[in-house]
């Protein structure tokens, strides 16, 4: 990437679509219902609606789960880790809660419904 | 299984539009790091410098004239460093060992750790023994002031290698490495000041000394950190878009600039810009301003007495006491009494309390009306004091001196306040087998 890339980075727009999952089917779709249990402390909003899960795959009865929490390095990162691994072993599942922080949550990602 | 979409390897997933146009998102993480720094690094100094703020402003609102000036006077003297330092040194020096992991999304690594809890304990003490100074015992404060210079040059020293190791938040980090510059250049003019004060003068016009104290210290170095901590608190709170770093980095570059070059105007074109930036991240998206509470609300009122100010500076209509008294009571202030409002609560819940079934959310461990009435009185007390130093009405300024007092008095009940609620909640929850969960 040339300077002149690195220098329009810094001035592009925010990004205007949502990379979080707010509906699934199947045991996917399970696994999202009790991460909707799950309650940020600091907004009293579940995860989901947070727009935090990125991703959710079932593999082998292990539930995969993305997490991308609203500031990186978050000092309730661990927390919310260990919440949402809560509630998916809850369900019968062995769970891999993973963070991911690029690209960073938006605003965006919230569900506004 | 049941309509859930397949992959190639068969596993079955759900996925926003995937982002790198591969059907299966690669569920591949950073390593989930704590960025809570020990709670003694952000308690000692907040809790000394709650109490400083009180004093000094019963202080200056008993002291006599206030119109004739901060710097002549002992008592104002006094009281101007028991609110500068015990109001805002302290605090961002705590909050800084918990918020610097935060900027740089990584822990303060073990060495880090052991400066930082070096420095709570000894800046304590030298502020102490330079409050003593100011007192009259002029030998006392010489060790206190150099205790404190010490303590915020090992902490600069700390502080910017994190920094300029960390990745990204570019436009953040340029206001904390304009604000440390800033700090060395105050601590330089302090050092002067002080050798002058003890028989060895070297600054040719100590009065415009002062000011350079002052403007780099108040301005540069803690103005710095709030406007560049500002950039990733209240769009956190607030549920808003992070400013743009490329705009951060601009204003960045006009406020210090400025301030290094005496250029009133400049200075206040970056500070327009910096406020514009983060009222959009505080009110332009997210949960808005019927959801903020009072302490967003308080630190967005502070951005419109930072833009006040700015004006008042780049159009030089304010004089000089009245402009530092405004820096101080209508921007510096306030914004820390309401980011403290906010972020004090969740350090203590998430230290305490997190993981604990049927703790309290952190949002209810604040008294709301109270701190309400916090941000109505420092808000009153500082439209007041700078309303009565800037028309030379004595009556008006001690009045506002006087809010002033009851605003850091209200703020102390309500840091107070939630820290016993806090202590209550966790008593309750250890007591109570079986009631911690199993989360971290």
């Amino acid at each position: 990437m040339s300077w002149l890339d690195t220098v329009k980075g810094l001035f592009a727009p925010e990004r205007s679509s949502s990379h979080a999952v707010h509906h699934a089917l199947g045991e996917a779709g399970e696994v999202l219902r009790a991460l909707r249990e799950v309650i940020d402390p600091e907004t009293h909003i579940d995860v989901v609606r947070m727009g935090m899960v990125r991703a959710i795959v079932i593999e082998d009865n292990v539930a995969h789960v993305v997490l991308t929490p609203t500031t990186a390095g978050c000092p309730l990162s661990a927390w919310l880790v260990g919440a949402c691994a809560t509630a998916i072993e809850e369900l019968g599942f062995e769970a891999d809660v993973q963070i991911v922080t690029d690209p960073p949550w938006s605003p965006e990602d919230m569900d506004r419904g | 299984m049941s309509g859930a979409p397949e992959s190639a390897t068969g596993a079955r997933f759900a996925a926003a539009p995937p982002p790198s146009g591969t059907s299966t998102p690669a569920p591949v993480g950073v390593p989930v790091l704590t960025t809570l720094a020990p709670l003694r690094l952000v308690a000692l100094p907040m809790a000394l410098g709650l109490l400083a703020e009180l004093a000094g402003w019963i202080l200056v609102a008993a002291a006599a004239p206030l119109h004739a000036g901060w710097y002549g006077w002992p008592a104002l003297l006094l009281g101007a460093h028991l609110v500068a330092i015990g109001g805002l040194l302290l605090p961002v020096l705590g909050a800084g060992w918990q918020l610097t992991p935060v900027v740089i999304a990584a822990p303060l690594p073990p060495w880090a750790l052991a400066v930082a809890g070096r420095t709570g304990p000894a800046a304590a003490l030298g502020a102490v023994l330079l409050w003593a100074g100011m007192g009259g015992a002029t030998a006392v404060g010489a060790v206190g002031a150099t205790l404190l210079i010490g303590v915020l040059v090992a902490r600069s020293l700390t502080v910017v290698p994190l920094l300029a190791r960390a990745r990204g938040r570019v436009g953040i980090r340029a206001w904390l490495f304009g604000a440390e510059a800033a700090l060395w250049g105050g601590l330089g003019y302090a050092a002067l000041l002080y050798a002058g004060k003890l028989g060895y003068p070297v600054l040719a016009d100590p009065v415009a000394g002062i000011g350079h104290h002052v403007g780099l210290l108040a301005v540069g170095w803690i103005g710095g950190w709030e406007v560049g901590l500002g950039a990733l608190l209240l769009p956190m709170f607030a549920l808003g878009h992070e400013p743009r770093p490329g705009p951060l980095l601009v204003a960045a570059l006009l406020w210090f600039g400025g301030l290094a070059a005496a250029a009133p105007l400049v200075w206040a074109a970056g500070a327009g810009l910096a406020v514009g930036l983060l009222l959009r991240s505080l009110f332009g998206a997210g949960r808005g301003l019927a959801t903020a509470g009072p302490g967003l609300v308080q630190a967005g009122a502070a951005l419109l007495g930072l833009l006040a100010a700015a004006l008042g500076a780049a159009l030089g209509v304010v004089p000089p006491h009245a402009l530092v008294a405004a820096l101080f009571t209508l921007w510096l202030l306030p914004f820390q009494h309401g980011i403290a409002a906010r972020i004090v609560p969740f350090l203590l819940w998430a230290h305490l309390l997190a993981g604990r079934a049927g703790a309290p959310a952190p949002g209810s461990l604040v008294d709301a009306r109270m701190a309400w009435a916090q941000a109505a009185a420092t808000g009153l007390g500082g439209l007041l004091l700078v309303g009565g130093l800037a028309t030379m009405n004595e009556g008006v300024a001690r009045a506002g001196a006087a809010a002033l007092a009851l605003g850091s008095a209200l703020h102390l009940a309500t840091i107070a306040g939630a820290a016993i609620h806090v202590f209550w909640a966790w008593r309750a929850a250890v007591a109570l087998p079986g009631t911690a969960s199993e989360v971290p």
